[in-house]
């Protein structure tokens, strides 16, 4: 089913949550919305479910208006037929798992016999068929969200809404069930909206990510798009550009120009620095820099090593470069000389290469 | 669909915020009225301040609002005391019988006051009190010291449910107490004892004084124990002074009352606002979660004199005015040695005025709780439904029902009843009283139903919504189910409340229909006090049955679902509400019914 938001907005206590937000989802497609919490992505997706009525604007699935601010029309949420997931999985602990699952289709008149079949189906299809006589307090977290899905399930005709629903599960099982979620969603053939703060899981999940700011759509774009090319500071930082350096101003000296970032940084090539004006910024990732000289186009400079830890995969250095400034460096732990960044006070060249670079113009 | 959007975004908060109107301010509104007009009822007469001038100037009053106060001071600070050191036996200490502070308590709490103004009138009647009878056993006619229809009997009997109701406020902040906050003081060099007053108490200072304001107002709003210990012997506080303005002999003086209750009315708001200021709206609801943490010490030698303490608290104020009670009830006249029998119970129950004194009592109690109950509920699901100004005014028009003690709001309801046309249709019917018991019992019912509300997520009610039932709907298949187990413990309080109270009764019952209470009362007065012990005990024994009742009715519910009774969950402990004494979570939710409770109306 096709969602279409158009010109939403959405107010608190006088406080704009939401401003004048456009978003068509096509049929079948998994989109996810991203970003810090009082974004706004929650507030959009209650809107969606009927939780919350905009100020302005209106929602429809399919062509059938959902709410429309201007003409004072509001399907109720119980009129809906969207599915949900809760954060808090919101599982009712006076029913029994296969009551939970039953009563979004007791509420809709299904009949016992296909009741029934449709309950075991979707607890089969959630892996809880043998859990149907159990009580949410019996059941682990990670048990829980699946019985939430599976009366998400059956609730929706065409529509699932996700808000924050893996958040609440231990870093392996978030894993298990974001792929768990995606060959739901394949399987059943609905319209997904997900609302998460986590990038790894928008982009592990997602047809098109939507990344949103202080009620404003930042960038769409599909997983890799949205990866590899952010559109602004806000959404490099977002998808874990750790360093954004500022172009301070373009040279001349030697016949090519020469870009010159915060912290010393200079451009290698003149291709590069063809795309860079004064104010525009250069994000890479830690992991995109080279400690060492090269002659390579891209950005080089030098610094002071300040501190390096240790995390999963790379060592983390921190490099203070002139002006007050400094950069993250994520050098391979199985790298030669890995160990002597350990201790402060090195100094050391380093570059980016240029296809790592992100040149942002906001 | 424009209805659809009308239907669901219409905001069923302006009912309850009419009702709201019509429980609180129109009875309060009604008494102010009464003290500036000079026409009682209907629209003629005018207004003028002469009368609560003249109120206001008048010696007797001054007298009376000293006398007020000095005791309300007297009592609090006695009450304080001891729940201060209950509440640190029990938190604090290995005591052995520490176990039993809360049940004591509850039991003293869920006592009417009534009941213990006259075992206690009894115990330590001059002449033949059982305490004084012991002393003269002991030390001849010169023992017989107590006299509890004096000064320090009021403030004696009026601190004794306050004890109980401090108790249960101040347990709340000493359990949730941080023991690393302790831990650091033995730490840096300070002994248990010097950590206890230098760090513990500091610490609790806003508790504490949370709970000595309360105690203050409900003093200002107790009337049983000043009205039955109090004007025998000539003592008048506030509250019995309007009753006597309004059982004056040659009429009633219905102005001066309701200047006297606007005067109590202000004072009492502004202390019910300081309260709910210093002790924060977080003591009514869950903090939960830390109690099992408390640190206990063990306190050696001492725990023989605090054991021996909590004894004789139980004895003072469960068992000594049961055994006065039974023995007074099967004497056949007051201080008899000889010839006990079951005539009076007999007279008791062949008695046309008493039995039907009882059902109605009876009749009234359950529908009263029951409509308290359902309208606290739906208070507490409006208020949360959407923030803002009806939001706010639902919270706060129920301050003003703390505000108004029992005989005030009788003589609000009273007017309300007779002054508005379309509903002086219902003066003289058993109506009144009803709707005077609901909207007193109301701010107990609020506090139960708001505390059970809380531990309901909203998600679970918006879950419902998405899976497609309506908003009534999932009041019923969610919010209700739920909340069963407590609704039915808080209706089970709001009945016991109701069945004891008489300041409402004794200012409402008719001719026709006749209330316990008043008639326990009238007997005991007119020096019948073994048929008053009597009906009292008869009365008590009716709680047991109801309690009884209810438990295994939650029983019995519970059994259709054995899988939940493990439950960790909102709806989890069905039968454990009732079973527990202090409620399902000790350490806070229990202080809301308590306060409550501790009115005597």
């Amino acid at each position: 089913m096709r969602i279409n938001i158009s010109s939403v907005s959405k107010a608190f206590n006088g406080n704009q949550i939401l401003k004048d937000l456009n978003l068509s989802i096509e049929s079948g497609e998994f989109i996810t919305l991203l970003g810090p919490s009082g974004c706004g992505k929650t507030t959009t997706l209650r809107c969606v479910a009927g939780l919350e009525s905009p100020d302005h604007g209106s929602i429809a699935v399919d062509g059938h208006e959902f709410v429309n601010a201007e003409t004072r029309t509001m399907v109720p949420p119980h009129k809906r037929k969207v599915g949900m997931v809760f954060q808090s999985y919101a599982l009712w602990p006076h029913m029994s798992v296969a009551a939970n699952v039953a009563y979004p289709l007791k509420r809709r008149k299904t009949p016992a016999a296909e009741l029934r079949e449709r309950v075991a189906t979707s607890l089969e299809a959630v892996g809880m068929g043998s859990h149907a006589k159990r009580y949410p307090h019996e059941l682990s977290g990670g048990q829980q969200q699946r019985v939430a899905l599976a009366r998400g399930l059956v609730s929706a005709k065409g529509v699932m809404l996700f808000d924050e629903p893996l958040s609440n599960l231990d870093a392996k099982l978030r894993i298990a069930m974001r792929s768990e979620i995606r060959r739901l969603h394949d399987e059943f053939g609905n319209t997904s909206l997900y609302v998460t703060h986590d990038q790894d899981e928008a982009l592990a999940l997602s047809d098109r990510v939507i990344i949103m700011r202080d009620g404003v759509i930042e960038q769409v774009g599909t997983p890799s798009e949205v990866q590899r090319r952010p559109v602004s500071r806000f959404a490099a930082d977002f998808v874990g550009f750790e360093n954004i350096l500022e172009c301070r101003g373009i040279t001349q000296e030697s016949g090519a120009p020469e870009a010159t970032f915060e912290g010393g940084l200079r451009t290698t090539s003149s291709e590069l620095a063809s795309r860079t004006v004064p104010g525009s910024f250069a994000a890479f990732r830690s992991s995109d820099v080279v400690l060492g000289e090269t002659a390579q186009p891209g950005l080089a400079g030098a610094g002071r090593i300040r501190d390096a830890s240790f995390s999963a995969e790379a060592r983390t250095v921190i490099v203070d470069l002139p002006g007050n400034r400094s950069i993250t460096v994520a050098v391979p732990d199985a790298a030669i000389n890995a160990d002597s960044y350990r201790l402060g006070g090195t100094s050391v060249q380093l570059w980016v290469p240029s296809e790592s670079l992100v040149i942002l113009d906001r | 669909m424009l209805k659809g959007w009308r239907a669901f975004t219409g905001n069923p908060q302006w009912v309850i915020a009419i009702v709201c109107f019509v429980c609180f301010v129109g009875p309060a509104t009604m008494v102010v009225q009464g003290a500036f007009k000079t026409q009682m009822f209907g629209s003629s007469g005018s207004y003028t301040a002469e009368m609560f001038w003249e109120v206001l100037r008048s010696t007797d009053t001054h007298s009376v609002i000293i006398q007020t106060v000095l005791m309300g001071l007297a009592t609090i600070v006695l009450s304080t005391f001891f729940a201060l050191l209950f509440a640190t036996i029990y938190a604090k200490t290995n005591t052995v019988f520490r176990q039993a502070i809360p049940v004591i308590m509850f039991i003293v709490i869920a006592t009417p006051g009534l009941f213990f103004a006259i075992a206690w009138g009894l115990l330590g009647n001059q002449n033949v009190g059982l305490l004084n009878q012991l002393m003269t056993g002991a030390f001849g006619e010169a023992g017989r010291i107590f006299n509890m229809e004096s000064w320090w009997g009021i403030v004696f009997v009026s601190s004794l449910r306050l004890i109980a109701l401090q108790f249960f406020l101040l347990l709340g902040p000493f359990l949730a107490m941080d023991r690393s906050l302790d831990e650091a003081a033995r730490l840096s060099g300070a002994g248990p004892v010097r950590t206890f007053f230098q760090i513990e108490l500091p610490i609790m200072a806003p508790a504490i004084t949370g709970a000595m304001i309360l105690g203050f107002v409900l003093f200002l709003e107790s009337f049983d124990a000043p009205q039955i210990l109090g004007v025998p012997a000539g003592i008048f506080v506030i509250p019995t002074e309007i009753y006597a303005y309004l059982s004056n002999s040659t009429g009633p003086l219905f102005a001066q009352a309701s200047s006297i209750s606007v005067l109590l009315m202000v004072v009492l708001m502004v202390l019910v606002f300081i309260q709910i200021k210093v002790l924060g709206r977080r003591s009514f609801v869950t903090i939960g979660g830390k109690e099992s943490r408390a640190l206990r010490r063990d306190i050696g030698p001492w725990r023989w004199l605090f054991s021996a303490l909590v004894l004789g608290f139980a004895a003072i104020t469960i068992i000594l005015p049961m055994v006065q009670l039974i023995r007074v009830s099967l004497s056949p006249f007051l201080g008899a040695s000889e010839g006990f029998s079951f005539d009076n119970y007999e007279e008791v129950l062949t008695n046309r005025r008493m039995v039907s004194g009882y059902w109605n009592t009876m009749g009234t109690a359950m529908l009263g709780a029951l409509l308290a109950v359902l309208a606290a509920t739906a208070f507490a699901w409006a208020a949360r439904f959407k923030g803002g100004v009806l939001s706010r005014f639902i919270e706060y028009s129920q301050w003003l029902g703390l505000a108004m003690p029992g005989l005030i709001l009788a003589l609000g309801v009273l007017w309300l009843f007779l002054g508005l046309p379309f509903l002086s249709t219902f003066y003289g019917t058993p109506v009144l009283m009803v709707f005077a018991l609901f909207v007193a019992t109301i701010p107990l019912a609020s506090r139960t139903a708001t505390a059970a509300m809380a531990q309901i997520p909203k998600s679970l009610e918006e879950a419902a919504w998405v899976s497609g039932a309506s908003k009534y709907r999932a009041i019923w298949d969610i919010i209700i189910r739920l909340m069963l187990p407590s609704l039915v413990s808080g209706w089970l309080l709001c009945f016991v409340v109701i069945s004891g109270v008489l300041s409402i009764p004794l200012l409402l019952s008719t001719a026709g229909a006749d209330y316990l209470s008043v008639q326990i009362y009238s007997r005991y007065v007119e020096g019948k006090a073994p048929i008053a012990a009597a009906a009292a005990l008869l009365l008590i024994a009716s709680f047991l049955v109801v309690a009884g009742t209810a438990y295994l009715a939650g029983r019995l519910l519970a059994l259709t679902r054995p899988e939940q009774r493990a439950g960790k969950g909102p709806g989890g402990g069905t039968p454990a509400d009732l079973q527990d004494p202090v409620g399902p979570d000790p350490t806070t939710e229990s202080a809301g019914p308590a306060q409550q409770l501790a009115r005597s109306r």
